[in-house]
């Protein structure tokens, strides 16, 4: 009893320090919010019924990583890639996720076992302009609406969605080692 | 970078546009490949997310535990159920298809099979027992009908026949036929060997293809030789030992004892000097004793040499 309630805490640990991060990710990819939290929730699913094989795994968030980079992988193909729409919605749908799965396809697997790779854009981040950087940690860190930010801040949406370009491409400059396929073409 | 990708991370451009633009990513590989960093370096930058908000974190978590426990719900009487199916499809098996089968035309046929080395005892639907002797088969229906009981040997078998005076109980052994009422009597039937009848109780009628029925009395056993019938008298229970997992040999020549265990054990024994093969032995040995101990015994009283070929299953007995 008391061994599955020290696992239960643990656990709960795990997936409240892991589940926000993988979601936001996996949305990256699968578009849709209530997607990615369908493939964040099968894979903590897998890690309750393997705690045992997985729970004490030394780099918890390398496996939980490359799980839901799989699993965004086999949800792509298995939306089935039409290649005729009725609507311009659903057209542009299907070719974004096309063009994700070129992405997880070229995305390494060992990317978040770079102990470093935290500091790197933790460091890249810092480096940006003040208020580029307040805008960019609101909207990317904290997860808030540019809309919400723009009022909060006292300035258009426009403005927030300009210096949200000028953050990537500073941290695109920052970090364009992490990366393989961070080749960059100049602008 | 290419501009159009800029305004389309930020949400500038319009439906068409962006379709355009996502086309044109599927076959332009350049294009393409500022795509991919572009959407990486983003998937990377998310995995930074904070938690946020732990009241609404712990309602997620809390949603999460319970769908975990209805799902594992969902497993366990998922695997209930299939056991439960097991073990209807079990019963289906048990009750409705021997009924099928020995209905008025069908007939479920049993055969027990004994490994080489090891012997076995088999209870009849009569209520009959037969102990079957190593590397033998005996094969009888599930139901006996039509006012006979008739079952069928290969290799040695003890029966005790239940007795039974409405449904004679008939044993085949290859061509001979054996029909009893009811009594004890040892029926030995191994390719190469002779074929021999010991009755100890009550009586049997013997019968081969065409000659007359032979009827032996208790304490009478029938040998088959080259297809000749020979009675004789015996004393000794020796012979019934072997339900003990005892082997007797009564001045049994050595070729005899060879084709014995040769059927006991599922072995080849070839005897390379046929001067051996007449020599006679008279002994008692266990089957679990195994052919190489009680050759190796044999040998002890007349010398002879054993050999065991490399990959073979197979023992080599010369003189010395």
């Amino acid at each position: 009893m008391h061994n599955s309630e020290t696992r239960k805490v643990k656990f709960k640990g795990v997936y409240c320090q892991y589940a926000p991060k993988l979601t936001a990710f996996a949305t990256e990819y699968v578009i849709r919010r209530e997607d990615a939290e369908n493939i964040v929730q099968d894979v903590f699913a897998i890690l309750w019924e393997n705690w045992d094989t997985y729970g004490n795994h030394g780099n918890l968030m390398a496996f939980l990583f490359i799980t839901v980079k799989n699993k965004c992988i086999d949800f792509i193909r298995r939306q089935a890639i039409a290649d005729s729409w009725s609507t311009q919605q659903q057209e542009e749908y299907a070719l974004t996720l096309r063009s994700n799965l070129y992405a997880l396809d070229s995305l390494p697997d060992d990317v978040v076992n770079e102990t470093n790779i935290q500091n790197r854009i933790d460091k890249a981040i810092a480096s940006l302009p003040p208020r580029c950087r307040e805008i960019f940690v609101k909207n990317k860190i904290e997860g808030m609406k540019q809309k919400d930010i723009a009022r909060e801040l006292g300035i258009s949406v426009n403005t927030v969605e300009s210096q949200m370009a000028i953050a990537y491409r500073i941290l695109r400059d920052e970090l364009r080692d992490l990366l393989p396929l961070l080749v960059f073409f100049l602008a | 970078m290419d501009n159009r990708l800029q305004k389309f991370f930020s949400g500038e451009l319009s439906g068409s546009e962006r379709i355009a633009l996502l086309q044109e990513i599927c076959r332009n590989e350049d294009l393409r490949n500022e795509y991919v960093s572009a959407r990486n370096l983003r998937g990377l930058i998310s995995l930074e997310k904070s938690s946020g908000d732990m009241d609404r974190l712990n309602r997620e978590y809390d949603k999460f535990e319970s769908m975990q426990r209805t799902r594992r719900r969902y497993q366990i009487v998922r695997a209930f159920m299939r056991y439960a199916a097991v073990i209807a499809i079990t019963l289906v098996g048990c009750l409705v298809v021997p009924a099928f089968f020995m209905g008025e035309e069908g007939d479920l046929h049993c055969a027990v099979e004994v490994p080489a080395g090891q012997h076995s005892i088999v209870r009849l639907p009569d209520g009959s027992t037969v102990y079957l002797n190593s590397a033998s088969t005996l094969s009888y229906p599930g139901r006996f009908k039509n006012g006979t009981r008739r079952v069928e040997l290969a290799g040695e078998g003890y029966f005790k026949v239940a007795h039974d005076s409405g449904r004679p109980f008939i044993v085949t052994l290859g061509d001979v036929e054996i029909k009893v009422l009811g009594t004890t009597f040892n029926a030995r039937y191994y390719s190469g060997e002779e074929t021999r009848i010991s009755l100890l109780e009550g009586s049997v009628s013997v019968s081969c293809r065409n000659s007359k029925p032979v009827i032996l009395r208790p304490m009478q056993a029938l040998t088959l030789q080259d297809g000749k019938a020979i009675v004789e008298s015996f004393d000794s229970d020796d012979e019934f030992l072997w339900r003990d997992g005892i082997i007797v040999f009564d001045r049994e020549t050595l070729a005899a004892i060879c084709s014995r265990l040769e059927n006991y054990y599922g072995i080849k024994i070839d005897i390379q000097s046929p001067s051996l093969e007449d020599i006679t032995f008279t002994g008692k040995f266990r089957l679990i004793d195994g052919p190489s101990e009680i050759l190796r015994i044999l040998s002890r009283i007349t010398p002879f040499s054993i050999g065991y070929p490399d990959g073979q299953n197979a023992i080599c007995l010369k003189s010395i």
